[in-house]
Parts: structure tokens; C-alpha cells; sequence
């Protein structure tokens, strides 16, 4: 493989190329019906040179038309006016080879159905539980990548996640909620968890009864779900450096060392953190993965680079360039986001809360620059720091640079959200993971109906 | 491609291979700079087979892979449900395919975004764009063992401006998409500059029920709702609150809605979908009545219903190879009405202007709840936009607000849904909606 790829390659500006076998497979199960079970198998490059102003790419399928890619990859770039750098790195010889407990693929196809029959099963048996849809998948990819400055890595990946949509129902309501387990490459992460969803299933039937929020500014309480959320959409999309080249006026907006929250506050991007769906070695460029400070003591720290914006910034190469697949040209992406601790525990939080919301798993978010909006499965009153009656159908909305300031609370405990994914220029990644402690935002925009 | 065929039904009982190549280039100028060309030249094959009465799915990467056979009938071991159905029903017409785009080059792609970039600097030069062309060309066949064997050439063409606030974020947006070569309007540029201009003025609004005008790309957002409603894989799951509505009246009397897989140059035209039943336009709601729910093949017998074309491979995140065809929108067109857009503005004293959301893909979407927060979005005062509403939200369900239309504009636009873009519509004045201010 490694021959047939350098052999495309020749000496004229930069190329790289990279190669990828996929093998997914994936389960869908109703309650305690298999709807549906598909092995696929795909194979493709991904080709990218750079001899004028920018980078000319392509996607392609065969490895044959290698060479065939790269000329054409060299022609587009010769189109772009200007002149492009990358930021120089050393050469890297590597071969990434997974260690895995108990490995996803060597568990056959009835004991995965059969687990995720017997959570269905669980599920369904709660009274007014009607719908509990499960969806195992197990994304397994071999990558080849070279470039022509003598770098040569192959690695492997893997994960496996099981995302549960439940759905309880009663004459007049309808209510939703969503579980993800596992995540990462071990399937141990993924057995043995009854309470857990026995515990979503008895949630998702109790918001049933709760009354719809009333539509206000409250002190919010965070889970780590929803904390995760919280920093991936308002603030990690920011901290990916490619939203820089679109305005000088941006990067003034985003220059390191402007105080962005709390002198507590940490925000931290690490795909060397194992064990989460977002944990990788090297990036789709061949550079190594680095943990990054993006906020450090409440002040922009860092951000996620691929070579052109750390060449463009001046700043270091972090290795976050990824593409979905072999099909799609890579763009600047999250790995494990996570904000860090603090000194409060959970109790304390919300016994400090006099008049509050506390809010649980997350239902969907989405950014506009400075703005951002999420959705959140449910949550529960808090009064004189007492968690009280269950509340639902709630939506929030704010400013990224106010409600940063506004966190005045971190929990002791960090945990990463299971499952992965997240929505950019058109490429969803599922290997993309987040975390947070318990936190407390002030003043925060709640929405209702 | 026969030769993988032959194969396969040797092995299985009924099949229908699927092909699609797609060949992308896209480019984009940020800063007044080109960054990148990306192009793609992908293939996808798909699998939809029986064997031994129980359907099977499988997908592959190029010709040579028949173990794609294989994983089709392991896959037919698990999943549930009647046997794939198989049809066989010539598509007839065209409207998706335009040789001058079919034969642009990146270079010629270039010059086209850099020609734009100049027209847009010479109505205001101090503005940062962001520009993007995206130009498709596919190539689909469908052969099936009903004997169908069909194939369609399709292009398109997709045109994205963004205009940069002060402080680096999106302020202005416009898509604009079709399968034959366009070029923006002077006046469209115009507006663009206009509107970006309006919203440096950044103003606040009160909580209150007003009238809320959604633009033509806005509307994409309610009528995501609307599809879900008319979806006859919804019905049949009993989730659509439309399930036994037809002949009755759901909207306005002003409100037409269709999909339209044959519109003329429509950027979601085919020939036919991808279980191969031919194209064809669908009226859904008219007058304000609902008239008829989009099917599939495998929806027809407990709808009643003959297929509508709808059946694609593609959700709201996601056009992979390996999603299975399921019902959505080709061209989903809200008809134009008789108010000159310019009017529709000009009768309100007190209202907003939506233009782009964010939260199209969450909430009770079948239920036809929306609760969605303004991106983009205009004060209107005495009939003219007068800024740039911030930290707004808009909430309510269609089901009750889609009566409240009161004026359809003439000019379509494109409606832009999460990734994909979903159809057209013109700008819709609605009297009386939810508006949750900060004022």
C-alpha cells in the first residue's frame, strides 16, 4: 500500500495522500426487534497538493487512480492566485496498532443483537415507555497516509457506541430523551449497563408528568452531558482555527490572552486522552494529536490547528485536521473538549442555588458564531437550594462572551459524554467527544413555549 | 456493472443494484482569497436483495466487491420487516441536467467566484465576503430484477455569500441553488449589501406575539415540520398529526405546498428516486387543504397510496451510499402568492423579518413543534427593516400558525435545511407568532 501511494507522489510543492478501508457495521433495534443490521465496507483516498495559493483536493476510490489524483490535485492548485504556506513539521514513520480489552469485532453479530434486545427489553417494560430505539455503531478504519516531505503512517480505529431514543407517551404527550453508551474501542464499555438505562427509561416516563418551563432568565445547573454540550457548540467551535481565515476581524476577536471567564475556568481539547470517542493519534494530516489549552485561567490560551492556521497564526501545530472519511476533504475539528474542575461538589451547587433550574442530557445543539442554542432533554426546578419539581420542554439560548463570564460554579468531577458526534461543513464526525464537571451558569436565556 | 449484476442474481432471489458517481468541485474565497479546490470523484454501490423470503442490504465501493453479496444476505438474516418490493416503471423527463455546468472546469468555477467577488466590491467595498461554489455532476443507475434498468445524468449548482460582522461572525447570508448555470441578480447583490448594512444597527425586541415575516430560506425551518406531517412512513407509525386530515383544511386558504421532483432546473430534480419510481410533482396542501401524503414503495399498500418519487437516500445530516432510501423532500415549493415582496413589508408597523435559524433539527419535529433561535433576523418599523434583532427566539406550533398566513411574496428563494437545501419558498407573512425578546 505504502509503495503504491509514494509512487503517486513526486517532488513539485506539497502532496499528500491518504488511503482508508472502512468497515462499519451497524444495528438498529426497536424495543426487542432487530430492524436492521449492516455490514459496510468501503474503500477510498483522499488526495491534496499544493503548489499555487491554496489547496487543490480529491477524493477518489481507486487506488490505481492515485497518481491520476494528485495531477489533477496539482492542476486545481495551479488555478489559485497567491501564495499558501504550511507550517514545516518533522517527518514521521509510524505504525498505529490499536490495544484493545475486549475488541467490538471480535464479539459476533447474535451476542451484540442479543445485548442490545435484552436493553430494549428493559427499556419497554416501563409502563408508558413506548418506543425505545437502540443504534449500535462500530466504525472500524485502516489509514494510510504519506506526504512528500517522507512522512508514512498507517494506523487503525475504533470505536463502538450504543445511542438509545427513548420515547414515553401518554394521551395528550409525547416526550424524548437519549442515552449514548461506550464510545470508545472497548466493548466492556457497553456491557453490563441495565441501570442505566433502566434509570432513562423511568426519566423519560416522568417527564410525562412534568409541567413545561416557564420561559425566563435562571441560574442554571449543568450536568456533564449538558455542560459538554454547552462548551463544544458555544465556545470549541470558535477555538478551531480554520473560522479564523474568514476576518482579520475575527482573529482580533479571538487574540490569545483576552480574558474570556472566570479566573478558575479551563478549557481543554485532548485526543491523547484515551478511552473516549474522541481520543486519535494522528490527524488526517500526519501530525501528531497534542492536548490543547484553549482556555486557561480564564484566559484564550490556544486553538486547534491544522498546518496552514498554525503557519497563519504563528502558533504551534496541535494535530486537529480530520476528514469523515476518505470522501471528504479534512477541516479543523474537536477532539475530547472538555472543561476542567473544579473545587465545588455537586451538593454544594445546588444547595447554593436559590432559585434555579438543574438540567439533564442533551437533545441536539447548533452555533452561529457568537451565538449559540441547544436543547436539553429535561430538567428539575431548584428552590432555596432544594432540587423540587421536574420541568421539560426546555430550550437555551445566549451569548458566547456573556455566558462564559456568567459560569460561577465548577463540580469536582469531570465525565465525558459516550457516543461522539458533531456537525461541520457538511461532514458529521461521530469520533468527537466532550466533557464537564457539574457547573453553574448564571442568568442564562431559558426558552419554553 | 452487469457483470456485478449477473452475479448477484445468481445468488439471491429479487435485487436491485444502485449506482451513484459523484463528481464535486468546490471552491471558496475567504478574505477575498481562494483557500482551497475541493473536488470529489466517488463512487457508491447499493444492494436492496431478497432471499429466502427475509430483505438484506449491503453496500460497496467499486465493481470488483462481491462480497457485497455476502453482507447483503448476512444482513438478511437480522433485519425485519416484508420483503424488499421491486418495481418496474420507465422515468420519462429530465430536469436536472444543464451541459454548460456538466462542462465547467475549476478554472472557469474560479473565475465565476472571482467575478462575483468583484461585482460585490464594487457595491461596497469596505464589506468582507465569504464566497462558495459548489458544482455537482452525478451519475446514477438502478437495475433491478422486475427488469427496470434506467439510468439519468444530473448537475447542480450551489452559490453561498456570507457577509462578515465587525467582529468576525456571519452577519448576512443567501444561497441560492438550481441544476442549470445561473449568476446572482444585481439586485440580489444589492440587497445582500443593503441588509448587511441595516445590521450594524443591532436592536432588541420585547416577548410578545407579533407579525413575523420568514424569508423564503427561513421557511425551510417550518416547513421541515411540514414534511414530517405529510411523510407517509410518519403516518403509517402513527406519528403525524396530519394521519387523518386529507380533505380538510391545515392552513390558510393562501397556502400551497407541493414537491415537485420535476420542477424545471429545481436543484433536488431527478428523474427518479432511489428505489427507481419515476419523478413526479406532488401537490400536498392546496387552497390550505391537505390533499395527498408523500409514499414510497414500501408505504403504498398501507397508505393506499402509489409512490411519490420521494424515496432518497439522504437524512438531514447525512447523503451517504449506505442510507436507505426513505421518504424527503426533492423539490419541496411553497407556491408564490400575489403580494409584491416589497409590500408584505411595507404593511407592517411592528414586526420581525427572519432570515436564517438555528435549531431547525431539534424539538418534536413530526409534532410540528418549533422553538428556533434568529440567526439572522430584521426589526421591522413603519414598513422598513430598521436592524438587526438580537438574542431573539421564535416558537410556536405550524399546526396552529400555518393559518395564521396572511401574505404569500412573489419571489422564490432557496430553502436551506441543516446541510442540504430542501426546495423553495417566498417570503411568508405570518400575524401573529411567539416572539421571546430581551427588550
Amino acid at each position: 500500500m505504502f509503495k503504491e501511494l509514494k509512487e503517486a507522489l513526486s517532488s513539485e510543492g506539497y502532496q499528500d495522500l491518504r488511503f482508508e478501508n472502512l468497515k462499519n457495521l451497524t444495528i438498529k433495534v426497536r424495543n426487542e426487534e432487530v430492524k436492521s443490521v449492516d455490514i459496510i465496507e468501503k474503500s477510498g483516498g483522499h488526495a491534496r497538493a499544493l503548489v499555487g495559493g491554496g489547496f487543490g483536493t480529491l477524493s477518489f476510490n481507486d487506488i490505481k487512480d492515485a497518481k491520476k489524483s494528485i495531477s489533477e490535485c496539482i492542476a486545481f492548485s495551479k488555478n489559485i492566485p497567491g501564495e499558501m504556506k504550511l507550517k514545516s513539521v518533522d517527518p514521521v514513520q509510524d505504525d498505529v496498532i490499536l490495544s484493545i480489552p475486549l475488541d467490538p469485532r471480535e464479539i459476533t453479530l447474535d451476542e451484540k443483537v442479543n445485548l442490545m434486545k435484552h436493553y430494549g427489553k428493559l427499556a419497554s417494560e416501563i409502563d408508558l415507555l413506548s418506543i425505545c430505539d437502540i443504534e449500535y455503531i462500530e466504525l472500524y478504519k485502516e489509514k494510510y497516509y504519506v506526504n512528500n516531505e517522507g512522512t508514512e503512517i498507517r494506523q487503525e480505529q475504533l470505536s463502538a457506541a450504543m445511542n438509545f431514543r427513548m420515547t414515553s407517551k401518554n394521551d395528550v404527550l409525547t416526550q424524548q430523551t437519549r442515552l449514548s453508551l461506550g464510545g470508545s474501542l472497548d466493548f466492556t464499555d457497553l456491557k453490563d449497563k441495565d441501570q442505566l438505562v433502566i434509570d432513562k427509561a423511568i426519566q423519560t416516563v416522568a417527564l410525562l408528568e412534568a409541567e413545561p418551563v416557564v420561559a425566563g432568565d435562571y441560574d442554571v445547573v449543568l450536568d456533564p452531558t449538558v455542560g459538554g454540550l454547552f462548551i463544544h457548540e458555544a465556545f470549541g467551535h470558535l477555538s478551531e482555527a480554520d473560522n479564523l481565515l474568514r476576518s482579520e476581524a475575527l482573529r482580533k476577536t479571538m487574540t490569545l490572552g483576552s480574558m474570556f471567564a472566570g479566573q478558575d475556568f479551563n478549557v481543554i481539547d485532548d485526543p491523547t486522552e484515551a478511552g473516549h470517542s474522541g481520543s486519535y493519534v494522528y490527524d488526517d494530516e500526519g501530525v501528531k494529536s497534542r492536548k490543547v489549552h484553549l482556555i486557561k485561567e480564564g484566559k484564550l490560551s490556544g486553538r486547534m490547528h491544522s498546518r496552514l492556521t498554525a503557519e497563519l497564526t504563528g502558533e504551534e501545530v496541535t494535530g486537529h485536521f480530520r476528514a469523515k472519511n476518505y470522501a471528504y476533504t479534512p477541516i479543523v475539528r474537536m477532539g475530547n473538549i472538555y472543561i476542567d474542575t473544579g473545587d465545588d461538589t455537586y451538593e454544594d451547587i445546588i444547595a447554593s442555588t436559590k432559585n434555579g433550574l438543574y438540567l439533564f442530557g442533551t437533545a441536539g445543539g447548533q452555533t452561529s458564531g457568537d451565538m449559540f442554542t441547544f436543547a436539553v432533554q429535561g430538567g428539575y426546578k431548584i428552590e432555596d437550594g432544594k432540587i423540587t419539581s421536574m420541568v421539560r420542554d426546555i430550550i437555551l439560548t445566549g451569548n458566547l462572551f456573556t455566558t462564559l463570564k456568567n459560569i460561577d460554579k465548577l463540580g469536582d468531577t469531570r465525565s465525558m459524554s459516550k457516543g461522539g458526534g458533531c456537525g461541520k461543513g457538511g461532514q458529521i464526525l461521530r469520533t468527537s467527544c466532550k466533557g464537564s464537571p457539574y457547573i453553574r451558569i448564571k442568568n442564562m436565556s431559558v426558552g419554553g413555549k | 456493472m452487469s457483470n456485478l449484476f449477473d452475479y448477484i442474481k445468481e445468488q439471491v432471489d429479487d435485487a436491485e443494484l444502485y449506482t451513484k458517481q459523484d463528481n464535486i468541485l468546490a471552491i471558496e474565497i475567504k478574505q477575498g482569497k481562494i483557500s482551497a479546490v475541493d473536488g470529489k470523484d466517488v463512487l457508491g454501490i447499493s444492494l436492496r436483495m431478497n432471499k429466502d423470503g427475509k430483505p438484506g442490504t449491503a453496500v460497496a465501493s467499486n465493481f470488483e466487491d462481491k462480497t457485497i453479496v455476502d453482507r447483503a444476505i448476512v444482513s438478511s438474516h437480522y433485519k425485519s420487516g416484508a420483503c424488499f418490493r421491486f418495481k418496474n416503471i420507465q422515468g420519462q423527463s429530465e430536469n436536472c441536467f444543464d451541459q454548460t455546468l456538466f462542462e465547467m472546469s475549476s478554472e472557469s468555477l474560479i473565475n465565476e467566484a472571482q467575478k462575483l467577488a468583484i461585482r460585490l466590491k464594487e457595491i461596497n467595498e469596505t464589506i468582507t465576503f465569504m464566497i462558495s461554489y459548489e458544482r455537482t455532476n452525478s451519475h446514477v443507475t438502478i437495475e433491478n430484477t422486475e427488469g427496470l434498468n434506467d439510468a439519468y445524468d444530473k448537475t447542480d449548482l450551489k452559490i453561498s455569500i456570507a457577509s462578515i460582522s465587525a467582529s468576525g461572525f456571519v452577519q448576512g447570508m443567501y444561497t441560492e441553488a438550481y441544476s442549470k448555470y445561473f449568476e446572482i441578480s444585481d439586485d440580489k447583490l444589492n440587497e445582500i449589501v443593503e441588509r448587511h448594512l441595516i445590521s450594524n444597527n443591532l436592536v432588541k425586541v420585547p416577548t410578545k406575539h407579533m407579525p413575523v415575516v420568514f424569508s423564503g430560506r427561513a421557511m425551510g425551518a417550518l416547513m421541515t415540520r411540514l414534511l414530517a406531517g405529510v411523510n407517509g412512513e410518519f403516518v403509517v407509525k402513527g406519528v403525524s398529526p396530519l394521519e387523518n386530515k386529507i380533505g380538510q383544511r391545515v392552513a390558510s386558504e393562501i397556502l400551497n405546498v407541493s414537491d415537485d421532483g420535476l420542477m424545471k432546473a429545481g436543484y433536488g430534480s431527478l428523474k427518479f428516486d432511489d428505489e427507481g419510481t419515476p419523478a413526479q410533482r406532488t401537490d400536498l396542501i392546496e387552497n390550505g387543504v391537505l390533499k395527498q401524503f408523500l409514499s414510497s414503495v414500501s408505504t403504498e399498500d398501507k397508505l393506499n397510496i402509489q409512490a411519490t418519487g420521494n424515496a432518497l437516500k439522504k437524512t438531514m445530516f447525512s447523503k451517504e451510499i449506505e442510507d436507505q432510501p426513505a421518504i424527503d423532500s426533492t423539490n419541496f415549493v411553497v407556491s408564490p402568492g400575489d403580494t409584491p415582496d416589497e409590500d408584505i413589508l411595507k404593511g407592517i408597523d411592528y414586526g420581525i423579518y427572519v432570515d436564517s435559524v438555528m435549531g431547525t433539527h431539534t424539538g418534536n419535529i413530526p409534532a410540528g413543534e418549533y422553538a428556533l433561535n434568529v440567526s439572522i433576523g430584521y426589526l421591522i418599523e413603519n414598513g422598513k427593516l430598521t436592524g438587526k434583532i438580537a438574542d431573539t427566539m421564535v416558537s410556536g406550533n405550524i399546526y396552529e400558525d400555518l393559518s395564521k398566513v396572511k401574505a404569500i411574496g412573489k419571489h422564490l428563494e432557496l430553502m436551506q435545511v441543516v446541510f442540504y437545501p430542501m426546495g423553495y419558498s417566498p417570503m411568508v407573512l405570518f400575524d401573529d407568532i411567539n416572539v421571546v425578546g430581551t427588550k
